[in-house]
């Protein structure tokens, strides 16, 4: 297929241009940092950068025949249809377009790219990516979050027509004022929330919140093909090598499996799997019911009020329409990195190293087999040990999801990131997106990072930017 | 049909290993490039005109309402169809229909709906829900272009409140009919407007949707006549860049858009109404309109509704001038595909239920043509910019 070939082009271009040229003398960056998602790593740094398929897609997907027309659908059509799936909204129950009914009765948007943009990050507002996870002190049955009994496990902020919204949140940032070792000033803004217009009783007065925004879904499917004993083999939970860096595990609840699994993806490594934070999201964030999750999203008097309104089907999600998207998230490429040879970017990565962060944002992972040839094997640069930190009270939201605790997250991959901006228009990062820009990320660094983040206060002008040139090179 | 960005990939690497001075001279650019401006003009003009006769007959209609003027507004509806979907190639092509802030497409030809937030929908027990923001009284206590305007998206995407499709919505109403039944469209009725509940405010909704229909189509006339914004700033881009973004446009659309989405999704799902005109039924009208606009600037040429013919030099020679054996290749294969698309069978609905092999048919030659001619253009050195 031509279509996502684009970026494959201009690798090999690349590459038969550097063999025409060849540096004389050896640089002190290895050539394949690049190659962030292994072979299959796309290099259009452009609007679309998060939007295309890992190269290689060759194969046919299945051979169906129409009477006398037969059908090819190759792998890379396929994807098409992933695309097409995460990208149309659907529409409330009783509406003419049934294959794609059933939204609600509470949702919190109508597609999966309201909340990751062109598969990217979303924004901190409840309009454009972030949601309120709540829960109650305790445990549910396998010892994941325990519900809040009126909202369930997450405040819906719109609903469909004639039901009115769960609520909403107002946010309010302080400014809190800081200074680097040189006397340089900066700024963080800390995120308060209130619930307002709460239409269903009151919230527990034991309440716990998380707020989460969509993070860029690229990758995933290399984070998933990484063998579970490679994650392990960072683990240090009680920090042993004394360098004030452990890294745990999650364990959470497999529903497939009907076990407990390791936890790979979600801020606080709280998904096991893919299939099941697809069907999570379709069920938590749009009201739409699969297989996996054959129940409504409905909690307290809900249940009575609106426990008869018409569905759109059981489930309303079909299976195949999960395996499309299963497959697009699976096989979006990871951006390549730029500039990996400037002088600055080589520096940051040394202080990337010096200071630790690579302790946590552990650069280099291999995957192992995979049912998609493309992601099997790959040497790949993804910034992560998809492993939980506890990152101080500043960034804790007070909520425990399976094992990690209020104060713990999962390393976020940093891959792609320095592209947010272009295909996002935005720079907030974090969970919570309070972040403006990747120097006030770092900031808010604190727990087992906090000795980063003071060398970081320490650092020169000049360093602190070939640092931010570095994650920006990402 | 959801906005669209245009990638700006960078194929420069292509370009730095290339020696200066290869490029073959073409002389067809030009008029190509101006060829293809005057059929957007035309074309975006005729689907004004016919937008604005349907306007004035639904105020008319609004006045004094009778069944058979409200069968005409059906036709008008169409009348303006018929020259939008010719439009259609022109999306992702860095034209004012998807581009910038000010972007009209979501607000032209967004799909799918939920539309009981427009009105009542059957309630799947023989009735009607009293749903949507015409039978909402407390929250829409009047109905006017602001509030059409502020509530679109509202709560979400497929909370749309204007457009073809929820005009269309408007005068056919939902399609109930089994697949058997042989008259396939929606049945809604002219007293919905006279004696129904909440009549005077559906006649309200009509006005103001078809007001804002007509509002947007002047925006691309606009933009697009000679002296338009638009227009100047394409005028004054490279024509390198200009011929880029058109074709790039039209193997996007005969790749992502129509093909996949708009055809093979609906063969896949196999629901009923999962076509882009469910209530009017007039899908496949909607494909073989599209296609004939891919055509027009293949060929460049556009017959107006008023039967004026325009006919320049098209994108195709352009091709042609620097690849003649691929140009005619993307020319058969493009001929291959329209005459594909001509063997659709109506209604859709039915057709992807009981026999799909004409429209798969179809959107195999149309993704074949496509790839071709991305083949063909990388190929002369075209930068295709095409998102997934
Ligand atoms: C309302 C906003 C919203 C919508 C709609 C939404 N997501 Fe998400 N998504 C999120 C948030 C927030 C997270 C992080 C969740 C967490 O930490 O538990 C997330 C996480 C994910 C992840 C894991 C990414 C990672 O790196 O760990 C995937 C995959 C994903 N979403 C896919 C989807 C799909 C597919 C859909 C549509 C079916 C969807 N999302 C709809 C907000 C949303
Ligand atoms: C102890 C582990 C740890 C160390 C050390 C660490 N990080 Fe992080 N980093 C995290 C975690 C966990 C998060 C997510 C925190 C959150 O969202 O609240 C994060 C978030 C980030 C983000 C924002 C990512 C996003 O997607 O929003 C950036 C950028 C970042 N770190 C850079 C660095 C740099 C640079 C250093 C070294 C100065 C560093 N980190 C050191 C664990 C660590």
């Amino acid at each position: 297929m031509i279509k996502n070939s684009i970026g494959w082009l201009a690798l090999l271009v690349l590459v038969c241009c550097k063999h025409n040229s060849p540096k004389d003398t050896p640089l002190p960056y290895n050539e394949a940092e690049k190659y962030s998602g292994g072979t299959s790593t796309t290099f259009d740094i452009g609007e679309q950068a998060f939007n295309h398929a890992v190269g290689g897609l060759g194969g046919i997907y299945k051979i169906k025949n129409y009477g006398s027309v037969s059908d090819t659908v190759t792998f890379a059509e396929y994807f098409k249809l992933g695309n097409s799936d995460f990208r149309m909204p659907w529409v409330s129950a009783g509406n003419t377009t049934t294959a794609r009914d059933g939204l609600g009765p509470f949702l919190n948007a109508t597609n999966c790219s309201a909340c990751h943009s062109d598969d990217g990050r979303g924004k901190p507002d409840l309009q454009n990516g972030l949601l309120f996870r709540l829960s109650i002190p305790g445990t549910d049955a396998h010892g994941g979050p325990k519900p809040e009994p009126n909202y369930g496990g997450q405040l819906s902020n719109f609903a469909v027509f004639g039901v009115p919204a769960e609520g909403d949140v107002s946010i309010l940032y302080e400014e809190i004022k800081g200074m680097f070792a040189d006397g340089e000033t900066y700024s963080l803004r800390k995120p308060k929330y209130e619930f307002v217009g709460m239409n269903y009783g009151a919230l527990s007065s034991e309440v716990l919140f998380s707020p989460r925004v969509g993070p860029q879904v690229y990758g995933l499917g290399l984070l998933e093909a990484i063998p579970e004993s490679e994650i392990l083999k960072y683990t240090d939970e009680f920090d042993t090598d004394k360098d004030s860096i452990s890294g745990k595990a999650n364990y959470v609840w497999d529903q497939a499996k009907q076990t407990n699994s390791l936890g790979r993806f979600g801020w606080k490594a709280n998904q096991p799997n893919l299939k099941q934070q697809i069907a999570g999201a379709f069920l938590g964030d749009m009201g739409l019911t699969t297989s996996l999750n054959p129940e409504e999203n409905l909690s307290g008097n809900q249940v009575s009020l609106y426990g008869n309104l018409p569905t759109g089907g059981k489930p309303e999600v079909s299976d195949s329409i999960i395996e499309e998207l299963l497959f697009y998230q699976r096989c979006l490429a990871v951006p390549g990195r730029r500039n990996i040879d400037k002088a600055e970017v080589i520096q940051g990565k040394q202080l990337f190293i010096s200071l630790n962060c690579n302790k946590c944002h552990v650069e280099k992972q291999m995957t192992g087999a995979s049912t998609i040839s493309a992601l099997a094997n790959q040497t790949i640069y993804p910034y992560t040990d998809l492993l939980l930190h506890d990152m101080g009270n500043e960034l804790a939201d007070q909520r425990p999801d399976f094992l990690a605790t209020g104060n713990e997250w999962r390393t976020p991959p940093l891959w792609g990131i320095g592209l947010i901006k272009t295909v996002n228009k935005h720079t907030f990062l974090l969970h919570d997106g309070r972040a403006r820009d990747f120097k006030e990320a770092i900031l808010w660094h604190g727990g087992e990072a906090e000795p980063s983040k003071n060398k970081f206060l320490k650092l020169s002008k000049t360093e602190r930017d070939q640092l931010i040139q570095f994650l920006e090179s990402m | 049909m959801k906005k669209v960005f245009l990638v700006t990939i960078i194929v420069l690497a292509l370009f730095s290993c290339k020696k200066k001075g290869e490029k073959i001279p073409v002389t067809s650019e030009k008029p190509a490039i101006t060829n293809y401006a005057e059929i957007a003009y035309a074309s975006y003009t005729d689907a004004y005109n016919e937008a604005v006769k349907l306007q004035n007959s639904i105020n008319d209609f609004c006045n004094a309402p009778t069944e058979s003027k409200f069968a005409n507004l059906k036709v008008l509806y169409v009348n303006t169809r018929i020259p939008y979907e010719q439009t259609e190639p022109f999306r992702s092509a860095n034209g004012p229909i998807d581009t910038g802030d000010d972007a009209v497409e979501g607000l032209l030809n967004g799909w799918p709906l939920s539309e009981n937030f427009v009105d009542y929908v059957s309630d799947g027990k023989g009735g009607d829900t009293l749903s949507g923001i015409i039978n909402d009284t407390i929250r829409f206590p009047s109905i006017t272009k602001e509030v059409l305007l502020s509530n679109h998206e509202s709560g979400g995407e497929s909370n749309l409140t204007l457009g073809y499709h929820v005009i269309e919505f408007l005068l056919w109403g939902q399609d109930l009919n089994p697949v058997s039944a042989p008259n396939s469209s929606g049945q809604r009725k002219y007293t919905d407007y006279t004696t129904k509940a909440n009549f005077e405010r559906r006649k309200s909704y009509l006005k103001a949707a078809a007001e804002i229909l007509v509002d947007n189509l002047a925006y691309l006339v606009d933009q697009w006549k000679p002296t338009g914004a638009y227009r100047l700033t394409f005028t004054a881009a490279s024509d390198a860049s200009n011929l880029s973004n058109a074709l790039s446009g039209i193997a996007w659309f005969c790749a992502g858009e129509l093909p996949t989405e708009r055809m093979y999704k609906a063969v896949e799902t196999g629901d009923q109404e999962e076509e882009h005109s469910c209530f009017s039924d007039l899908t496949d009208q909607d494909i073989k309109l599209s296609m004939k606009g891919v055509n027009n600037l293949m060929n460049g040429t556009y017959t107006k509704v008023n039967g004026e013919k325009i006919s320049g030099i098209g994108l195709l020679t352009v091709l042609q001038e620097r690849d003649a054996t691929g140009a005619n290749e993307v020319l058969t294969l493009l001929n291959t595909a329209l005459a594909d698309c001509e063997k659709i069978k109506a209604p859709f609905d039915q057709t992807i239920l009981n026999d799909p092999s004409s429209v798969v048919k179809a959107k195999n030659s149309i993704f074949n043509f496509s790839t071709k001619l991305q083949t063909v253009c990388a190929g002369v050195g075209i930068t295709m910019n095409i998102p997934e």
